[in-house]
């Protein structure tokens, strides 16, 4: 319907709110976006710089995209079946249930605001964070693990830090949790944080670890400039840096980490979120999903149709990463989740060598974490494990 | 306006100079709770939650629902302390946790003391409202 419309249009506009980390801890982020919206092709995977090696020259060109920014999806999808059978839970806000590309793989949803399954769009913004955020995991041609069940479940987070219209309890999260588990997730996505986690979610994150369900955390953006922050500096106060979870800061097309990508001792690897690694440069963002039609970001390239954006931000990082995760439990369901730790921790590459990087130390870089997730690698192992 | 400031001053004087634990630790009150409003819609519901806050005596500013977050310990069954307590507005939220509604006539720190006396209970504190940011 709505993408079948044959006109292009062209805005480009980055959203850079102001926030700050909760629970008194002193820091501060922002929450980052920029989108593309055209509408040329129903199938972007040639823009899909993040997972495919075999992109549109072109845009390659255009937007300086490295050769090797990419993930290695290819040969890990030909092993795993993309994720099928595998439940992926996205615990966000702003879901469009009915976008074509994903509305077929969704099997459960919930609101924790209300405790309905109606999670659509529920804040009535024209943003489309949960929705991007699940294309990243599961649409057709975008998507890390496109056969995977998604299982949506919604809680209302900030825009920003001065955002005080946010009603997210304790409660909500730790139901949010829980429901996932209920529901049959074997992985978790969680492309949010900002604030100390509660004695209560830690409980209720570890438990689900010691079921060996993965749950990955996005590091956040960069303080009110843009630029990461060190998470060590201001203590344990951020889910990303649990040992329970899976912290995930984000690469950019130059095959580096973002500028804006949060790192710390605790953070384990990075993946394409998009952005350069310096403000002021061009930045290209990861293509997945927007709001149908004239709803949603609609900013962008001049490249994709407005059912899809070009977003940036570690929040896409993480689910680039759920999604590899998805693949390593097809191909092994049996792999515990610290297991499959270490086999992301293991099987990255080390990117960012000619920028400064060093590994030398436990094969861990300050800003880069164990590096960059490799696809291939990471399925490969998880294979050989059985 | 006015029943709005005379039902602030009336929970504000019914909760003062009290405390709770939580996970152990006591948290004690600076000063009364004072109620808010949330302005917050869902989808095609209006949902009005009252947000009450408070000071701590650290100097934490506190905003909460009318609801209290009960972790019970593994394997235990606090719906019979729920009962001791006659406390019947609950719902079962995960495997170990229960969000008790409660009401501006409720004591609610008096009834987080009782419930942490309970052998079963873990920690019972107030639904703090959390402020996380989508990235």
């Amino acid at each position: 319907m709505m993408n079948n419309f044959k006109y292009i249009s062209l805005s480009i506009s980055t959203a850079f709110i102001l926030s700050a980390c909760g629970g008194g801890s002193g820091g501060s982020e922002s929450s980052l976006s920029s989108n593309v919206n055209t509408r040329i092709s129903t199938d972007y995977s040639k823009y899909a710089w993040g997972i495919n090696s075999n992109i549109d020259s072109t845009f390659k060109s255009k937007y300086s995209v490295s050769d090797n920014a990419h993930i290695n999806i290819t040969s890990a999808w030909s092993k795993s079946n993309k994720g099928k059978n595998i439940k992926v839970a996205v615990i966000d806000e702003d879901f469009q249930v009915t976008h074509p590309d994903i509305k077929d793989k969704i099997i459960a949803t919930y609101n924790t605001q209300n405790g309905s399954s109606n999670v659509t769009n529920t804040n009535i913004s024209d943003y489309s964070h949960g929705t991007a955020v699940a294309g990243i995991i599961a649409s057709n041609s975008l998507g890390t693990a496109p056969n995977v069940d998604l299982i949506l479940i919604n809680i209302d987070l900030s825009d920003s830090i001065t955002d005080t219209t946010s009603t997210l309890t304790s409660a909500d999260l730790v139901e949010a949790f829980a429901k996932a588990d209920e529901l049959g997730a074997k992985v978790i996505n969680c492309s949010w944080g900002g604030g100390v986690p509660s004695q209560n979610v830690q409980d209720e994150i570890k438990r689900l670890k010691d079921k060996n369900i993965t749950v990955v955390f996005s590091s956040g953006n960069g303080d009110k400039n843009g630029k990461a922050l060190d998470l060590d500096l201001v203590g344990n106060d951020d889910e990303s840096e649990l040992s329970t979870v899976i912290g995930v800061g984000a690469s950019a097309a130059d095959n580096d980490v973002a500028y804006y990508s949060n790192y710390g001792s605790a953070i384990d690897v990075i993946a394409p979120g998009g952005g350069s690694n310096y403000i002021g440069t061009p930045m290209i963002g990861v293509p997945s999903l927007d709001l149908l039609g004239n709803e949603g970001a609609n900013v962008g390239y001049n490249l994709i149709n407005n059912d899809y954006s070009f977003t940036q931000g570690t929040s896409f990082a993480a689910p680039t990463t759920t999604g590899v995760v998805a693949l390593m439990l097809a191909v092994n369901p049996t792999l515990t989740a610290d297991r499959i730790r270490t086999i992301l921790t293991t099987t990255t590459s080390k990117v960012g060598q000619s920028n400064g990087a060093d590994y030398s130390v436990g094969n861990f870089d300050t800003k880069r974490a164990y590096g960059k997730i490799d696809a291939s690698a990471a399925v490969q192992q998880a294979e050989d494990d059985i | 306006m006015k029943m709005f400031f005379l039902t602030l001053l009336a929970t504000s004087s019914l909760f003062a100079n009290k405390f709770y634990y939580e996970f152990g630790k006591k948290v004690e009150i600076e000063n009364s709770i004072s109620t808010q409003q949330s302005l917050s819609t869902t989808d095609s519901t209006t949902n009005h939650n009252q947000i009450n806050q408070y000071t701590t005596k650290d100097g934490k500013k506190i905003k909460f629902k009318n609801e209290i977050l009960v972790q019970c310990k593994k394997n235990a069954y606090c719906e019979d302390d729920f009962a001791d307590l006659s406390l019947a507005n609950y719902k079962k939220i995960g495997s170990t946790y229960f969000l008790i509604k409660t009401s501006n006539n409720d004591d609610i720190f008096l009834i987080m003391q009782q419930l942490d006396a309970k052998d079963d209970i873990k920690s019972a504190h107030p639904n703090y409202i959390i402020n996380r940011l989508r990235r």
